[in-house]
């Protein structure tokens, strides 16, 4: 009697663990999904947009029929994401809950004011937006590239921007931009940042520029149908301020160059060395970190940089139907087209940024910090005005391996056309 | 030899690592990192090597006046007088340690989980738990240490290996973070880490044998060592050390930065092991306290003070939450003169105690 009694105690005191004061149901918020920022007009004021996901919508749980959208999409003003929250509770149902931002989306204008620093630091300060939201900039208005994204598959907005952003970072053609990075990099004081760059405005001039590399920017794929959001690209940050943008072919390259990006297998096509006028597919496989190797001289404060990145590839396509499985001499011959090609993209983006930037997006500053006893002084020899800048940098790639996929050999198109 | 008593090494050995190595989870790191910067994560050890000597000392004292614990101790050496005064002192600095600690930790369990309940609802939830799970006795507390320390050790080691994925070792360097000459002496200023060893010498005869403690405790301070330096490494690595000196509960941090595959969110998993953790390391830490005490004013029944004790603490806590601002300014101040104390008082002891040997000699 006496333990069934200790039994129901026991039983009735599980009802405590309910936390009386922090609970709250399911259906009692609204998970916000996307955060847009806006600059407006007066200095320190800015407009918010909510992107809010509905979680009845899609799951088997609603009503056949239900007219309820799978988000709602608000703007208001405010000066920080927080207070601004409590201002949206004016018109939105639910408690406006941040614990579930995938994304926080920044108008360009935005992001290259002085403002951008102070907006994002003080939505860090609150525990709910997490380090691992991503920031992106969008050439237009925050509001407006939330409202004109309409996905038609994913409709339903965290899987959209997980599935999106998951794929676009492991193909190395937009960085991977959160905010646990953004102040390491920031607050380190030494490298550039790179963001996601998007947009949902397709640009009209540059409508059928067709490049053979992935060399685009948000808004210049010449695609058709498909959602109308791009994410391509990355915005250039220094020192919290955005000061340009890199196209996907630099983007990727830098993701190459930065050993503390993880990357995924990558599709690039190469010109045919020995018929130019086709291209060759390959996948980029980039199994081990790039070999960054510093020499430091104190005295001078100079340094050279040596760079040995070693790939594999896998040949995907070969249109030009030349035999690069058995001629050894035409496999050299791509061999050498593609370390070339690739070395030529990275010195390309190594002397714009020595020279425009004048620091490093591929967080280089970690490897000469083995040179300094100390932080004092490592702080003196300016890694990103002095150092860096005024380094000699040899970047070589190195083809470790190639094969040629599934197929033995490609059938002779010659012979089945004739 | 106490064939009555049932506390062995394994006892000793999960109290100390459940006392010393949750240090890694609240603002000692960044408490550490404001002065050291990115050389922060060995600080533990620099602290050891100033604070071992006297640990050594008092072990040996120990065993040399056998069957004497910490204040039985002191007053064997020192004579009444002397000894009540020492004593106290060590009483006075573990109860208001205990206090901010246990600030610290309510303040932490509001700010990350639960932001709307009221904060004294907070302390006096937590407050009973630790009443009731101190109340249960030494030997209790002992067992459920032992008991529950695999989970904890377990549930480290996920939340290691999840956050392997995104160190950056070359972090560490420069290696001696803002100069040699600050980081030695932040490292001796700070050997307090440490001062729960010297606290739990007052338990020193509960055991089976007395050898169980030593045992434990060098065992216990080892292995809690290089879990406290294996989490600082973690978050010099993670984060880098112009970020470190903005969080001020870094672990938590990374508990909401880690993810498992797809499955984001997962910080209240590590929660509870964390929560029962600092139940239990409160549990113990009430215990000590009052022991301190009963031992000072020869009262029998330790389990009669935990109330009047533990609220006493949480008074300090509640108090202090309102007068003092900057934890990081006060607590670091704090700390940094029971270092010194710490440090002296074995060595006094032994001085003592072996000029007296002389003398009987002569």
């Amino acid at each position: 009697m006496k333990q069934l009694l200790q039994l129901i105690i026991l039983l009735l005191s599980l009802l405590l663990l309910t936390s009386c004061y922090d609970k709250i149901e399911l259906e009692q918020q609204s998970n916000v999904i996307a955060i847009g920022i806006d600059k407006e007009d007066e200095k320190g004021s800015f407009s918010f947009t909510f992107q809010i996901a509905n979680p009845e919508a899609g799951s088997t749980l609603s009503t056949i029929g239900s007219k309820e959208e799978e988000k709602e999409t608000i703007t208001v003003p405010g000066t920080d994401i927080l207070t601004a929250t409590s201002l949206a509770n004016s018109f939105v149902t639910k408690r406006m809950v941040l614990d579930h931002t995938k994304v926080v989306v920044v108008s360009k204008e935005l992001a290259e004011s002085n403002d951008f620093l102070r907006i994002i630091q003080s939505a860090s300060r609150k525990p709910e937006i997490r380090g691992d939201v991503q920031i992106i900039v969008c050439k237009e208005e925050a509001s407006q590239f939330l409202r004109n994204n309409q996905p038609s598959m994913e409709r339903r907005p965290h899987k959209y921007y997980q599935f999106m952003l998951q794929r676009a970072i492991q193909t190395g053609l937009i960085p991977d931009a959160d905010f646990h990075r953004f102040f390491q990099i920031t607050e380190g004081d030494a490298d550039l940042f790179l963001a996601i760059y998007a947009t949902t405005l397709e640009e009209n001039e540059k409508e059928y520029r067709i490049t053979k590399e992935h060399n685009y920017i948000a808004g210049q794929i010449p695609k058709e149908g498909g959602n109308r959001t791009q994410f391509i690209g990355s915005a250039v940050f220094k020192k919290g301020k955005m000061i340009d943008i890199l196209s996907g072919q630099e983007t990727r390259t830098s993701n190459i160059l930065d050993k503390t990006l993880h990357m995924d297998n990558i599709q690039v096509t190469y010109s045919d060395p020995i018929k130019p006028d086709y291209q060759v597919a390959v996948d980029y496989i980039q199994k081990v970190n790039p070999i960054i190797d510093i020499q430091y001289n104190k005295e001078t404060n100079h340094a050279s940089i040596d760079v040995t990145v070693p790939f594999e590839v896998r040949i995907i396509a070969i249109p030009s139907m030349v035999n690069y499985l058995s001629n050894k001499e035409h496999q050299k011959k791509l061999c050498n087209t593609i370390e070339q090609t690739n070395e030529n993209i990275a010195n390309k983006l190594i002397e714009k940024s020595q020279k425009i930037y004048k620091s490093d997006p591929f967080y280089w500053s970690l490897y000469i910090r083995k040179k300094f006893k100390d932080i004092p002084s490592f702080e003196k020899a300016n890694w990103d005005e002095e150092i860096y800048p005024n380094a000699d940098i040899n970047v070589s790639f190195q083809l470790k391996r190639m094969s040629f996929g599934k197929m033995f050999n490609d059938s002779r198109l010659n012979e089945v056309t004739e | 030899m106490n064939p009555h008593k049932l506390l062995k090494t394994g006892e000793m050995f999960a109290m100390l690592v459940i006392l010393l190595s949750l240090k890694a989870s609240d603002t000692t790191a960044s408490l550490l990192a404001q002065h050291t910067q990115n050389a922060f994560w060995y600080m533990p050890f620099i602290s050891l090597l100033v604070v071992l000597p006297s640990i050594l000392i008092l072990v040996h004292l120990l065993k040399k006046y056998e069957d004497k614990n910490l204040v039985q101790l002191i007053e064997a050496i020192m004579g009444s007088w002397a000894s009540k005064v020492i004593s106290f002192m060590i009483f006075l600095s573990s109860f208001i340690l205990m206090g901010f600690s246990y600030r610290s930790y309510v303040g932490q369990i509001k700010i990350m989980y639960f932001p709307q309940t009221p904060t004294l609802f907070l302390y006096l939830i937590f407050f009973i738990i630790v009443y009731f799970a101190a109340k249960k006795g030494w030997e209790v507390i002992g067992f459920t240490s032992k008991i529950f320390l695999p989970l904890f050790i377990v549930s480290t080691l996920i939340l290691i290996s999840l956050t392997m994925n995104d160190i950056v070792i070359e972090r560490i360097f420069p290696f001696f973070g803002s100069g040699k000459l600050p980081i030695l002496k932040e490292g001796a200023l700070k050997g307090s880490i440490f001062v729960e060893v010297f606290l739990i010498t007052i338990a020193y005869t509960s055991f089976k044998k007395t050898n169980y403690f030593r045992k434990g405790l060098f065992l216990g301070l080892a292995f809690s060592t290089v879990k406290i330096m294996l989490f600082f490494f973690i978050y010099a690595t993670l984060f880098d050390y112009n970020s470190i000196v903005m969080l001020s509960y870094p672990f938590h941090d990374v508990l909401q930065y880690v993810h498992f595959g797809a499955l984001t969110n997962i910080e209240t998993f590590f929660m509870i092991f964390w929560l029962l953790g600092s139940f239990l390391r409160y549990a113990i830490y009430l215990y000590l306290v009052s022991w301190i005490f009963s031992e000072i004013f020869h009262i029998k029944h330790i389990e009669s003070l935990l109330l009047p004790i533990g609220f006493l603490g949480l008074m300090v806590a509640v108090i202090s939450r309102n007068v003092i601002v900057s934890e990081l300014v006060f607590y670091n101040s704090i700390s940094n003169y029971i270092t010194f104390f710490y440090i002296g008082f074995p060595i006094l002891l032994w001085l003592v105690s072996s000029l007296k040997g002389e003398m009987i000699k002569q």
